[in-house]
């Protein structure tokens, strides 16, 4: 935990400004221009852009503020307090996918590692040309959003100082493997290279939504209800009108949770994940034959290699080196990731003495991945106890190009100089030491029960089309069902993008609040 | 032993101590004195209980009390892990953990996964591989030397 004297973004905030649903004691029942639902990249931004434009502003966060003084490196007392279920999510097909998502103020953008593409110009054509959208936003409207939104998060390349030999390995070796390895380009002010990124940033370097717009927004007005759990968007007339729910926390004089309404004069943005808006459309009532369908993510493969000199993946960029060479002609995006002993182990081949010795050997262990563009398409349906639940199975070909990107890993890490890699591969020996074995990994077979993929960038599921029968939201991003119910997050995406999509998201948010912002209040509130 | 943690039951917990301590065990030729049984996992396990959903709570429960009753099965020998030599204990993990059943593999697999957050967020651990702060001027010059 941080101790020093520094003031850091998310404190000393306006009296009042934040509801604390873990505290409250009272019912809460109030009433603002906008509700927005979710704090994450989605939720933040279109926070910000809305108290810009002098509209009050309610946002409802259904997991806690994590201080960033009360930031923790180690993993298990971060991921119970920031990650949705501890972290202990899966998606569930042909084989179990850990999925990792914030639930937090500030979303996954606490707990990510801040990369920053914007929306790739041959994703914009696809979704012009084959999912009708081109009438909703063209890359020339989203040129100013994202040049906004880089200069006020202070968009820029890795430094030199917060590197990073697992970074600096990466990018001066690609050549190596016969592609450019270049510096990533991340939302960040001050990287100390923490390593921490994962857990939440020591030092508020990181631009998450918990140390910039949602602060921001707050200090203009905005106000903000954390551990609050929406229950449902409510739909009057055909428009939406605000939100019911309840705090997270049950009160410990009654053993109850504490109901919230929230009542939006102008209209409500839910913006609350790919996977949890299309349950809260849902629970609204909502309905769609595209609702929950069309899931899509990346999964990704991750490769340890180990080096004889040390590599200290604690010190550096979390994940500050990539290629982009094989989007297109193979659908995967390399990437480097530094990891916590605590969630490195589970890559690390054996159990037993040979396990906890394989973990002291860590600081000379790079990690490399590869984060597949995969075509397989999944459903989200509500689950038990009120959870969300994911189906999702990875097609053969999404297996193969996962496939193909650890050969090209484990192949880059032989040229690099390591002494071994860990493919991680069932059948396949735990570690393989020589370029001749990278062939056991070209003739692995092509199921994803063999391979150890970890989901993240998630997309789909209640996507934007011009008519109702396409899809669940128009292209003014209001739902088809219900007026004045905007969906922002990246659940309107036709398709994945093969690049982390942060900023897309940021910047389609921040597109669609602009227009909603400047809509006359008779239009918005008829 | 520690105290019993309220969200399992005693025999749950033997068994516990019993699968977990053979996939995290001390190593101190590696200079890991304290195996996972060494360190609090009463609190741990409860703390899992809090924090989890009640399915995945539960489903871990189920692989320890599945792995517990798999000796006959993983290696032919009566009787349940904790009740194993250590080299049997060793034979009957590793022997689930490659299991070409996908189910079996994965439940060893589960169990490693989310006791790492605790066994490898200890202090011996986290100080070995945080030893020592590297050399930033190294770094830099490198990496200056790459963006020239």
């Amino acid at each position: 935990m941080s101790s020093d004297d520094r003031v850091f973004p998310d404190e000393q905030l306006p009296e009042g400004s934040v509801v604390d649903g873990e505290t409250v004691t009272r019912a809460i029942n109030e009433t603002f221009d906008f509700v927005v639902v979710g704090s994450g990249a989605a939720g933040g931004t279109a926070a910000w852009t809305l108290v810009q434009a002098g509209y009050t502003v309610a946002i409802i966060e259904e997991g806690p503020w994590v201080k960033t003084r009360e930031v923790d490196k180690r993993v298990f007392p971060s991921f119970k307090r920031a990650f949705r279920e501890a972290g202990t999510q899966v998606l569930m097909g042909n084989s179990i996918i850990p999925l990792l998502q914030g639930r937090c103020v500030g979303g996954s953008t606490l707990v990510n590692s801040a990369i920053v593409w914007r929306t790739p110009d041959d994703v914009l054509d696809d979704w012009k040309k084959n999912w009708g959208i081109g009438g909703a936003f063209s890359e020339a409207d989203l040129e100013p959003h994202f040049a906004a939104i880089e200069e006020e998060l202070k968009v820029h390349a890795v430094l030199d100082e917060a590197l990073g030999e697992n970074n600096r390995l990466f990018v001066d070796n690609s050549f190596k493997g016969g592609f450019v390895g270049t510096r990533m380009k991340r939302y960040e002010h001050g990287c100390k290279g923490a390593g921490q990124c994962l857990t939440g940033c020591p030092n508020a370097a990181k631009q998450g939504m918990n140390v910039s717009y949602i602060p921001w927004s707050l200090r203009q007005g905005a106000r903000i209800f954390t551990s609050v759990r929406v229950d449902r968007i409510d739909v009057k007339n055909g428009r939406a009108v605000g939100i019911t729910g309840s705090t997270t926390a049950t009160n410990p004089k009654h053993g109850k949770k504490i109901p919230v309404v929230v009542h939006a004069r102008r209209g409500v943005f839910l913006a609350a994940s790919a996977i949890q808006t299309p349950n809260i459309l849902r629970r609204s009532g909502v309905k769609n034959d595209h609702l929950g369908e069309h899931f899509m993510a990346h999964p990704g493969l991750g490769l340890p290699g180990v080096f004889n000199q040390k590599v200290d993946m604690h010190f550096g960029a979390t994940q500050g080196a990539e290629t982009i060479d094989f989007r297109k002609s193979e659908r995967f995006k390399l990437e480097t990731i530094s990891m916590q002993p605590e969630l490195a182990a589970v890559r690390i081949p054996g159990v037993g003495r040979e396990l906890v010795q394989r973990l002291t050997t860590l600081p000379h262990a790079a990690i490399w991945v590869a984060q597949i563009r995969a075509e397989a398409q999944g459903r989200i349906r509500p689950g038990f106890g009120g959870r969300d639940m994911v189906n999702y199975s990875m097609t053969k070909e999404d297996v193969g190009r996962g496939r193909k990107a650890a050969a090209l890993i484990a192949r880059l890490f032989f040229e690099s100089g390591a002494k071994e890699v860990w493919p991680g591969i069932h059948g396949l020996p735990e570690i393989i030491r020589s370029m001749d074995e990278v062939k056991l990994i070209e003739n692995a077979p092509l199921d994803s029960k063999y391979y150890s993929f970890i989901a993240s960038h998630l997309f789909g599921a209640a996507r934007m089309a011009p008519t109702e029968r396409e899809g669940v939201v128009g292209l003014d991003f209001s739902t088809h069902a219900a007026k004045g119910l905007y969906v922002v997050d990246s659940s309107i995406f036709p398709t994945n993008l093969g690049v982390n999509p942060q900023h897309s998201i940021m910047a389609l948010a921040r597109f669609a609040a602009t227009r909603v912002a400047a809509k006359p209040l008779e239009v918005a509130a008829a | 032993m520690t105290a019993s943690p309220k969200a399992i039951t005693s025999i749950e917990y033997t068994w516990a101590r019993a699968t977990l301590g053979t996939i995290y065990p001390a190593c101190p030729e590696a200079g890991v004195t304290q195996g996972i049984t060494d360190m609090d996992l009463a609190a741990h396990i409860d703390d899992m209980d809090d924090v989890l959903p009640c399915l995945t709570f539960f489903g871990l429960r189920m692989f320890l009390l599945i792995i517990a009753l798999s000796p006959l099965f993983a290696i032919g020998k009566f009787g349940t892990m904790a009740g194993l030599e250590q080299k049997d204990r060793d034979a009957v993990i590793g022997r689930l953990g490659h299991s070409n059943i996908y189910l079996v593999r994965q439940m060893v697999m589960a169990l490693k996964a989310t006791f790492a957050m605790f066994f490898a967020g200890g202090e011996e651990l986290q100080a070995i591989c945080r030893s020592q702060e590297p050399n930033r001027a190294k770094l830099v010059s490198l990496g200056r030397k790459n963006a020239a």
